[in-house]
């Protein structure tokens, strides 16, 4: 075809906007080190480490798990998990915890029996790399030699972080770039998940929330030439109410947010990406203790409304909840540790096979006021906590109870034990699940015919790695030291993984 | 004077055009499907000018052909000598503009020439860039689409 020269059109000038995503080349991490024949070897001499061996397959199904214990009747439902699974493929092994590809697990709860089924998320970067027969992206701290270019953050999404029933859709959540549809039947990666019109591709965060009456809040960070926090107001319906862009000066990561009733609170690090080093994601981020944490807060009525506050340097992953007094003072807690030596070395070492330091760099329960006159204060207990998770009806609200991971036995090489915090009397209960076990996030899921905070049970699952099995356990809210009320053991370990969310259906 | 116009049109039919120009041929690579139509820009390096400008300034030619699954190649004859950077996109809802997400990402695929990339913003022209060599018969800029 030959053609003549035409007037202008737009198409190139909208280029310009083109290519306006990192590319994360060479990484510090990568040496010659072998870490699938490190990790292999440490292995053998650790058996902890089966938490974050890959599964033999792709995909897991067991009907009918052996259940030891009496399992509570009146709990049925679904009970979803996400988390990284494949660190090795083609022939190379993730250098950090973050970059396995996503593995979706459902366990259906019906008439006292458990099934269980499990899938590698097919997401497009996946079906690129086993296309290819080799590994083309790099990710948060994993460098990938001559890997494909990412033009959109999409390129490298690996769905891995959580997963959300929201309004009867299933979604896989990451972080770094859409969030993903899945479909809960066959647990298939369907397709990236936008909330309309221009919001392709944008960011959207693994740590929603949601309100009572199901209104969903979320954030994306998005670092460019110009970095920005992206707010999301969605209905219960599932349908976009409102959106804006937020630049942020000395932005990087930003994990999880909490909400009151009335703002938006997010805790801003000061763990900043730093442009124009060439690097893996991680890597391109400098910790900078002396700009301080910052905590930005939003009217959830107005994304215009915002307020800032100060305090000292700390950095963490998970809020368990916020609320506001009625003079005004928000209060909200996190697992909080004083740098962010945590995901630079801790959840990196561990993929070669080196767990030393890996529980000590794990945070500690923190509560944290913000006071409308502009203060802000922070105690940290001594307490380490991870996962920490509350009843949903007191999103938002002032909460009694939250439960979380806990260190329990003096052993602090990982979080042990599972722990209900009753914050009126600042008490602890716990249940130490012993030498052997793992345990993950355990969430609360409220049973009928009672308004007690804690009327309920807490649902999560535990990785046996002497016996090399997994199971799903549940907990009666109200006695956690007593221990499961019963476990659903699979005949097979599962990976350890992050997040997980309960419906009382399929999604 | 008659003579002497007649020169001097000769003498501008031989010293603009045929003996110094050549093809600029452009391929588009990896068009996904028939929908909608496929349009490019050539740019040339133009002082003042950021590449890829964002109002048009500093591009040659432009194109615009119904998308076809494949590669699509468009022919410009007798271009001068030059140094020419090929931009393309997949304009599969027929909009005449690029589709971009709320963050300026594009969201219909694009393709740089020689399939050139950036580090946190576009592609240098100069990575960008085929030379149409004097005296040379033609020169390819292609680039693949990525949705
Ligand atoms: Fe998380």
């Amino acid at each position: 075809m030959v053609m003549q020269r035409r007037d202008f059109l737009k198409s190139s000038a909208v280029l310009g906007l083109a290519g306006l995503v990192p590319r994360f080349a060479h990484s510090i991490a990568s040496t010659d080190t072998d870490w699938a024949a490190s990790f292999a070897g440490a292995l053998k001499e650790d058996p902890r480490l089966l938490g974050w061996k890959t599964p033999s397959a792709d995909t897991f199904g067991t009907e009918a798990l052996r259940i030891e214990g009496k399992w509570p009747a009146a709990l049925e439902g679904t009970f979803w998990r996400n988390g990284p699974a494949v660190h090795d493929r083609h022939g190379l092994r993730c250098q950090h915890w973050f970059d396995g590809d996503g593995f979706l697990q459902a366990f259906r709860i019906s008439g006292g029996q458990v099934n269980h089924r499990a899938r590698v998320l097919n997401t497009p970067k996946l079906t690129a790399e086993d296309e290819a027969a080799r590994r083309l992206y790099s990710g948060f701290g994993t460098h990938v030699p001559d890997g494909a270019p990412v033009r959109k953050p999409d390129d490298m999404n690996v769905a891995n972080i959580s997963v959300l029933a929201h309004h009867g859709e299933l979604l896989a959540l990451w972080e770094g770039g859409s969030a993903s549809v899945v479909d809960p039947e066959s647990l298939r990666w369907q397709g990236f998940k936008s909330w309309g019109q221009g919001l392709e591709g944008v960011p959207f965060t693994a740590h929603p929330k949601v309100d009572p009456d199901g209104t969903l809040w979320a954030f994306g960070y998005a670092l460019g030439a110009k970095h920005q926090l992206v707010l999301y107001h969605i209905s219960p319906k599932g349908a976009l109410v409102k959106i804006a862009l937020v630049p942020i000066d000395a932005f990087g990561m930003l994990h999880d947010f909490v909400v009151t009733d009335a703002h938006l609170v997010f805790m801003i690090p000061p763990l900043v990406m730093e442009m124009g080093r060439e690097t893996s994601f991680i890597d391109a981020h400098r910790w900078r203790p002396e700009l301080g944490s910052r905590v930005l807060v939003v009217a959830k009525d107005d994304f215009e409304d915002r307020r800032w506050y100060e305090l000292p340097p700390a950095f963490g992953f998970h809020h368990g909840n916020a609320w506001e007094e009625a003079d005004g003072t928000i209060r909200f807690d996190q697992c909080l540790d004083d740098d962010a030596s945590l995901v630079f070395d801790a959840l990196r070492d561990v993929m070669r096979g080196d767990l030393d330091g890996f529980g000590a760099a794990f945070g500690r329960y923190a509560q944290i006021s913000l006071s409308p006159s502009g203060g802000a204060s922070m105690d940290m207990t001594a307490d380490g906590a991870e996962f920490p998770k509350v009843a949903p009806s007191t999103v938002g609200k002032r909460n009694r109870y939250v439960y979380h991971l806990g260190v329990a036995g003096g052993d602090d090489w990982y979080l042990r034990s599972l722990v209900k915090r009753d914050l009126n009397k600042d008490r602890l209960q716990a249940f130490d699940f012993g030498a052997g076990k793992i345990p993950e996030e355990h969430v609360f899921v409220p049973s009928a015919g009672s308004n007690d905070e804690d009327a309920g049970w807490l649902v999560g699952t535990v990785l046996d790695y002497q016996r090399e099995v997994s199971g799903l356990n549940v907990f009666d809210a109200q006695h956690i030291e007593d221990g499961p009320l019963a476990t659903a053991w699979l005949p097979y370990p599962m990976p350890l993984g992050f997040h997980g969310c309960f419906r009382s259906g399929l999604v | 004077m008659k003579i002497s116009l007649s020169a001097m049109c000769l003498s501008l039919f031989l010293f603009s055009v045929p003996v110094l120009a050549g093809d600029l041929v452009l391929e588009v690579k990896g068009v996904r499907s028939d929908q909608g139509d496929v349009l490019g820009a050539v740019h040339v390096r133009t002082p003042g000018v950021k590449f890829p400008s964002r109002d048009g300034e500093g591009t040659v030619h432009n194109f615009k052909t119904l998308a076809r699954e494949g590669t699509i190649t468009v022919v410009f004859k007798d271009v001068a000598p030059g140094d020419y950077a090929l931009t393309a996109f997949h304009d599969e809802d027929r909009s005449g503009e690029i589709n971009s997400n709320a963050l300026g990402i594009p969201t219909e695929g694009y393709a740089f020439g020689n399939d050139a990339t950036g580090f946190m913003g576009p592609p240098k022209f100069e990575d960008v860039a085929v030379t149409l060599e004097e005296g040379a018969e033609s020169v390819t800029a292609s680039g693949s689409l990525m949705y």
